[in-house]
């Protein structure tokens, strides 16, 4: 059963553009609250992670914030749930090319730059605009998408997870590299879901729906 | 295969959009909220609103006003005008805006480029070159420091990449609103000794124009008045081209 007044967190820290995502969590329908750091959280199970700035940045942030011990020690198996976004997606990782920081090491890999991808001069860096997703493992976070949908991508820096079975979708540039991701409760996607039109609040509202 | 962006850009001016010809001659076309919410469910690639009175006006930017705007939108959104701090940028990124556009900051305030860069990610930040189609030159505005007054076109891209920006779009002053077609010639020009994504602005005369943008393999378009008159000449009807009719590109 889902419970529509479950409440969202969405983690705001410093720069992210939190109030794209809570506009399309409330066109949905649902409720969600901008959480400014850890003391703020009150029932939510379910918190999204936006991205925008690089990965020091981002994780510095989460540790000036509470959000870097809270999310280490929370269990993921079972009642909470994440779902980062770009760089909120980054940082679930253990360490990023972009940064010194370590990662939230939630997930196994590294986050490495898209220069390794080009093969040719007209694959220009920063990737930006919408791009195909190509669905490889079925999953709940893409249900009532087609294969080869487009998102918003704007990044410079790419996930490579150790596990390749936490893979649920790959984009291209260049080389083929993970754009959708899933282990336990904890989901990712590189682009913009909340910049995705209604493809991006299809994938919004399955994660809500979980 | 990475095709070609398709741009929309709005101007604000006094809280309604207008669209201007060659710089001039303003035309009221509606009220932003509405038009916004018709670029969306046309599900525009991205959007680029330039408030085109800011940086005249003391007065701090109204942000109440552009969540507003924001808060129907749900695809990339780009804001320019009126940005003359780090916390109006912050509060910009925070009304739903993933990026900045940056004209005469560039040239008077660069160091507020640069610290946002270093802040945000070039990805954040877009650097608006103008320039004359007619004569290939830069356009400076009269308040620019004389430094730059030798620069040409290309030397004003490259410092704008020194910058750290993430991208320029290149507009064509003389161009603009004249349903004359993209100057390509100048994006070949420029595009051969510049690393980062260009957009092509100013004269995008209809949907093959496009068509010729993605053939050429140009980063973006940006475009206007193909997406709020039906025709040159003609009333107003927002009609941002289809999925199906790009597709077919």
């Amino acid at each position: 059963m889902i419970d529509c007044n479950e409440k969202i967190g969405i983690v705001d820290y410093g720069m992210s553009n939190s109030f794209s995502v809570i506009s399309m969590v409330n066109r949905l329908g649902r409720n969600a609250k901008i959480l400014k750091d850890t003391s703020e959280i009150s029932t939510e199970k379910k918190f999204i992670l936006p991205g925008v700035g690089n990965f020091d940045n981002a994780i510095l942030n989460l540790k000036r914030l509470g959000w870097f011990d809270f999310f280490r020690a929370i269990d993921f198996k079972k009642k909470y749930y994440l779902f980062g976004f770009c760089v909120g997606m980054q940082v679930l990782f253990s360490k990023s090319e972009e940064g010194k920081e370590e990662g939230l090491s939630l997930l196994e890999g590294e986050v490495l730059s898209l220069k390794k991808l080009q093969n040719n001069k007209n694959i220009k860096i920063p990737a930006m605009g919408w791009k195909k997703v190509n669905f490889i493992k079925n999953n709940k976070i893409i249900d009532n998408i087609d294969d080869e949908t487009s998102f918003y991508f704007v990044h410079s820096y790419f996930c490579l997870p150790k596990d390749p079975n936490i893979i649920i979708g790959r984009s291209n540039h260049g080389h083929d590299y993970a754009t959708i991701i899933s282990e336990n409760n904890i989901y990712g996607t590189q682009f913009h879901t909340e910049k995705s039109h209604k493809n991006g609040m299809r994938l919004m509202k399955n994660f809500l729906d979980l | 295969m990475v095709k070609t962006r398709i741009i929309a850009t709005l101007l604000l001016s006094n809280k309604g959009i207008v669209k201007s010809y060659k710089f001039d001659r303003k035309r009221y076309i509606g009220d932003p909220i509405n038009t916004l919410k018709i670029f969306n469910d046309q599900e525009a690639q991205e959007i680029v609103i330039l408030d085109i009175d800011k940086y005249k006006d003391k007065n701090n930017l109204d942000f109440n006003f552009l969540k507003k705007i924001t808060s129907e939108c749900f695809c990339p959104l780009t804001y320019g005008g009126g940005i003359k701090t780090l916390d109006d940028a912050i509060e910009i990124f925070k009304c739903g805006f993933e990026k900045i556009l940056f004209n005469k900051n560039l040239f008077i305030n660069p160091e507020l480029v640069k610290s946002l860069v270093s802040k945000t990610g070039s990805q954040s930040i877009v650097a608006c070159i103008e320039y004359i189609s007619a004569t290939k030159k830069v356009f400076l505005y009269d308040d620019i420091p004389e430094n730059f007054a030798r620069f040409t076109l290309e030397d004003v891209c490259k410092y704008c990449e020194s910058l750290g920006v993430g991208e320029i779009l290149l507009q064509s002053r003389d161009k603009d609103g004249s349903f004359s077609g993209l100057d390509f010639d100048i994006y070949e020009e420029i595009s051969k000794n510049i690393t980062i994504p260009i957009i092509l602005s100013g004269g995008c005369k209809d949907l093959e124009d496009i068509k010729k943008a993605n053939f050429k393999k140009i980063n973006g378009i940006a475009a206007s008045s193909i997406f709020i008159f039906l025709s040159e000449n003609k009333g107003v009807l927002i009609n941002y081209p289809s999925k199906n009719e790009i597709n077919r590109f």
